[in-house]
């Protein structure tokens, strides 16, 4: 059996993906028909049924979280695609923005209609810029062809609009809350919490914030039901998930899998996905983006699934896979993770400002040959301090890959600190120390 | 018909490009992209920046909250083309050459530094989201990736000749 | 109506009953529970980004380390303020603070008066334990009335908030990301090229010392001052102030009750003033006639000579800052006269009035001559040093009350001394004026009141 997939891809580069004749033709808008004649009740039950988890990274269950924003008596309310796609090695988003704009529109469109909210907003970042006006063209066809704008499909009082709001390069962005701030013109700097977005969200109006992926799913369960979505993936987490593979892999790329049908063996190694490493042995992985664990070659046997992932202290998140052969020193590259966590920090909170600058000082410092006894033990409290007293997802998460190498490759840190790098390519003369 | 640069706009014409891309706030950062793209020296200028509060009415603190903190737009002024090199893991971590080192050799300078001529400036940026063509740089709106010797040499050749 | 619902939790051990939406940093006031904060700032929606707050919460459906700030109460809520994990959660905070912090706290202009301070000593953090890279901007001193020194900034943003929600100005942005933002004016230029009214309230609401009067009395001790509520007399907005004094000296004005959007010092209330009390007037003083210049003479003959030039050819006239006890004095002594009694606002105003006179008498409380309007709002204003009053000289005989040598002061014939809104004790617009120094030289418009009854 295939490992990859074309279900949500289906149909991916065929057509002129702005054309909405063309999206019909291959069954495009057949969920929004129906979602039409269901009511609110049912809509929402039969996403529960499905068992989304949020496409974005966070894997909230996107039955609940509609249904929590159905109860909230308090109107207009907004509908927010984060097409933000800010986590290093993730990619498939931007596939979904510039290959099957239209199914993200009709999603979106279905979370409109649900929820009865007016507005739709996509952020879609600002190094998509190119991509926006892809997705700018697809909306004015959609408008063009009654499926947006209002009395929608000819249905009288069914409106429904899609703003596209431009980001301007920023991870932090990523973070719903920050996000809203940024569609609001302000800096992105995240909400304190309560209130939270439900309830108070752009505009402080009522606002469910969901993946690209997510609303595009919505087209399989509406138009294909709940239990078709639900096999594809596993009990406890249906549908398939896109994954994109980057790193030292011979065909880095985006790919659509069944959840809980491929293992990360699979998705590493195999032919039809990752192919395995280049040139050298894998020596590790790192899931679902940054703010993701590592991961090595003794989990591989996991079945990718947001549960058998997280019984393995790893994850699904994004959906990034970046896989490094034994070429990368695993100190150095959690210097380049908390790197990039000081460059995007908003700089609002404490913890997260100056901790985790602290942090990649004394990471550098070890990678230079300047490390002392007990750096790594230093290295882990701090860090455990800086994800409990962040105020955000981005601090909150700063020691998750950290952590994750501490559990199984301690030794590799501390022989850091003896002045040693094991992969030999560190510059440890930098510090002067003396080289097991 | 080339595009007048963004230094030799009037205030007028400014704010026409202002309405044209949204006039809201909610396009704050859709204008302010479009502005700088437009300028010879890959920034946004104190007297635009503030055009822009006035038209969306914002203080010009808050307009320049907004420069400051989103990675794409400047208040410094560079170059015509600022070559943004990705440095997160799946580009810096790639097998063969940094796209850093490969610019050092085509255009003599590092991150942070600019041409004589004034054509190119280099920094450092986050994840683009193009990483299975790690290494990456992003000049504008284009993202070149798979980066060689050679093609980083006719990427730089072909935007002297424009 | 039905009752409010009430929320039940314990905050160390204590019982609490509060309305829903109540913050568990309010709640613990209320029950006298003191929590740190140095980025919260009543008035403000909470900020929650100084993470000094955090307390250890079990129940209420939550569990682990929440800033108190912004919390809600809820029900069953067991809140502990001083556990272990909380104590070293702060620890840490101070610590990262301190790690990009100028540390030489005896040439801070905070110093004894500093919430950083204070908190490094209750949780015992006498150092940092990190050596990193620290903010590197320069100090900006530019602004004719205070400082503002980036390193010591902790990024608490009550400045820019203030700036923004408080006085509506929106003057101080930031500038940057991440570890490198700092707080600044727009395109970075100085302060004093800002469209900035110096009304001082984001250094009022400055924790540390990053933002910080000029005046270098400013160094003092929380034990060593007293604080008097009073009103500023300088406008009909009457904020309410508290003055700081130390040895019988104003060192500081401070808002009584916190910034609030009706309560807003302005630049004059707040440094000109105090500025322009320089060059003291202790005792009488006559012009001699030749020399022009001011000779100290006894009340006796001031007094007299004042009462004698005084007729229905003369102006007495007083500013709308002062009190109106002031006032009534000041309309005695023009009906004693047989004089018009006027108030003026401004010095236009005082120069148009002088013109249909021969003599003037002026009690000169506003001190503030000149006014530069444009870039500063109308209430602030910036003192200057020369007025064109050179009208008064065309009078044949002016006489000034006035707590210092004003430029009016400067054309009068006989200057009397005049007591400050600091010196004074009475009514103005409705509010409390509390004398907060006591001055050993006599109230000059008291002793014209009682001498021409």
């Amino acid at each position: 059996m295939s490992k990859t997939l074309n279900i949500l891809t289906e149909g991916m580069g065929l057509y002129d993906a702005t054309d909405v004749s063309a999206y019909k033709e291959h069954g495009g808008y057949a969920a929004l028909e129906k979602v039409i004649a269901m009511e609110q009740k049912r809509i929402l039950d039969e996403l529960i049924e499905a068992q989304l988890l949020g496409r974005g990274g966070a894997a909230y269950p996107a039955g609940r979280k509609w249904s929590q924003m159905a109860k909230i008596p308090t109107f207009p309310k907004y509908i927010v695609c984060n097409a933000d796609e800010g986590e290093p090695g993730t990619f498939k988003d931007r596939e979904l923005l510039r290959d099957m704009p239209l199914k993200v529109i009709e999603g979106m469109t279905i979370a409109g209609r649900t929820l009865r909210a007016e507005r739709g907003f996509i952020y879609i970042r600002g190094e998509y810029r190119k991509l926006q006006r892809v997705f700018q063209k697809a909306i004015d066809n959609a408008a063009a062809a009654g499926c947006l704008g209002r009395n929608i499909m000819g249905i009288e009082g069914f409106n429904y609009t899609i703003t596209i709001v431009s980001g301007g390069g920023a991870y932090v962005c990523g973070e719903n809350s920050a996000l809203l701030n940024s569609i609001e013109g302000k800096a992105g700097r995240p909400r304190i919490k309560p209130p939270h977005l439900a309830e108070v969200g752009v505009y402080s109006l009522p606002t469910l914030v969901n993946n690209v992926e997510s609303y595009a799913d919505l087209t399989i369960i509406f138009s294909q039901g709940a239990a078709y979505f639900k096999e594809l993936g596993v009990e406890t987490s249906g549908g398939t998930k896109l994954i994109s593979i980057c790193g030292h892999v011979k065909n880095p790329s985006a790919y659509e899998v069944g959840l809980g049908k491929v293992t990360l063996n699979d998705i590493i190694n195999d032919p039809e996905l990752g192919g395995g490493t280049i040139d050298r042995p894998l020596k590790f992985y790192h899931l679902g983006g940054q703010s993701g664990p590592i991961g090595f070659p003794e989990q591989l046997d996991t079945a990718y699934d947001h549960e058998s992932l997280k019984a393995q202290g790893l994850t699904v998140g994004s959906g990034a896979v970046v896989v490094m052969d034994d070429s990368v020193c695993l100190v150095d590259y959690c210097r380049k993770v908390m790197e990039f966590f000081t460059f995007e920090s908003c700089g609002k909170c404490t913890p997260c400002r100056i901790g985790t600058t602290r942090a990649l000082e004394l990471l550098t410092a070890l990678c230079e040959g300047r490390g002392e006894e007990g750096d790594t033990d230093r290295l882990e409290e701090m860090v455990k301090q800086i994800a409990s007293l962040s105020a955000c997802g981005l601090g909150q998460a700063c020691d998750k890959a950290i952590m994750s190498c501490l559990k199984r490759r301690r030794e590799e840190f501390l022989a850091h600190e003896k002045g040693f790098c094991p992969t030999g390519s560190c510059n440890m003369t930098k510090g002067g120390a003396s080289i097991a | 018909m080339k595009k007048k640069f963004l230094e030799d706009l009037t205030a007028d014409e400014k704010r026409r490009i202002i309405q044209d891309v949204g006039g809201d706030t909610e396009h704050l950062l859709a204008i302010l992209l479009e502005l700088q793209s437009r300028s010879k020296r890959s920034y946004i200028d104190e007297e635009t920046a503030a055009i822009v509060g006035d038209e969306l009415g914002l203080s010009l603190a808050h307009v320049h909250d907004a420069i400051t903190f989103y990675e794409m737009l400047e208040t410094e002024p560079s170059a015509r083309y600022l070559i943004n090199v990705c440095n997160s893991v799946a580009c810096y971590f790639s097998k063969g050459e940094r796209a850093a080192d490969l610019l050092k050799e085509e255009l003599g300078i590092a991150p942070g530094e600019i041409t004589e001529d004034g054509l190119f400036a280099i920094r450092y940026c986050s994840c683009v989201g193009a990483c299975e063509k790690a290494p990456v740089m992003k000049i504008n709106d284009d993202v070149y990736g798979c980066l060689t010797r050679e093609k980083v040499h006719e990427i730089i050749t072909g935007l002297r000749a424009r | 109506m039905p009752e409010q619902k009430k929320i039940h939790l314990t905050i160390d051990g204590k019982a609490v009953e509060v309305a829903p939406e109540t913050t568990v940093l309010s709640a613990a006031a209320s029950v006298g529970v003191e929590i740190p904060t140095l980025c919260y700032m009543k008035g403000l929606p909470p900020d929650g980004s100084c993470r000094l707050c955090v307390v250890e919460i079990f129940g209420g459906r939550k569990k682990g380390l929440f800033t108190a700030c912004g919390e809600h109460c809820a029900e069953g809520m067991d809140v502990h303020t001083h556990s272990e994990k909380v104590v070293e959660a702060r620890r840490f905070i101070l610590d990262l603070l301190m790690s990009n912090h100028k540390e030489h706290c005896f040439n801070c202009p905070q110093n004894g008066d500093c919430r950083l301070q204070s908190y490094c000593m209750e949780y015992g953090v006498s150092e940092t334990s990190f050596v990193g890279k620290m903010i590197n901007k320069a100090f900006d001193g530019s602004s004719p009335y205070f400082n503002y020194d980036p390193k010591l900034c902790i990024m608490c943003r009550r400045c820019q908030r203030t700036c923004e929600s408080v006085t509506g100005k929106n003057i101080i942005s930031l500038n940057g990301r991440g570890f490198r933002t700092r707080m600044s004016i727009p395109y970075d230029h100085a302060w004093r090229e800002s469209a900035c009214g110096i009304c001082g309230s984001c250094v009022e609401a400055c924790p540390v010392g990053a933002l910080s009067t000029k005046s270098n009395t400013k160094n003092y001790r929380q034990w060593e001052i007293r604080k008097t509520s009073t009103t500023c007399t300088l406008c009909d907005k009457a904020c309410q102030i508290d003055l700081v004094t130390k040895n019988n000296k104003v060192l500081d004005i401070r808002t009584t009750g916190g910034l609030t959007s009706k309560n807003l010092p302005c630049s004059r209330g707040r440094y000109t003033y105090w500025q322009s009390l320089e060059n003291r007037v202790n005792t009488p003083l006559i012009k001699n006639a030749d020399t022009g210049s001011f000779e100290p003479a006894d009340w006796g003959t001031a007094l007299a000579l004042i009462a004698g030039k005084l007729d229905k050819k003369s102006i007495v006239a007083g500013s709308v800052s002062t009190t109106e006890e002031e006032q009534s004095s000041l309309k005695d002594i023009a009906r004693s006269a047989g004089a018009r009694d006027k108030v003026f606002g401004g010095y236009t105003e005082l120069l148009e009035i002088a013109e249909g006179a021969k003599t003037l008498l002026v009690n000169d409380t506003d001190m503030v001559s000149g006014c530069r309007t444009g870039r500063y709002c109308s209430y602030c204003q910036l003192y200057c040093d020369t007025v064109n009053v050179s009208a008064l000289n065309e009078l044949d005989f002016v006489a000034v009350i006035s707590p210092a040598m004003s430029d009016v002061a400067k054309t009068a014939d006989v200057v009397l001394p005049g007591y400050s809104f600091a010196e004074l004790a009475g009514t103005f617009n409705g509010h409390a004026v509390n004398p907060a120094v006591s001055r050993n030289v006599k109230n000059g418009l008291s002793e014209l009141a009682t001498f021409m009854k």
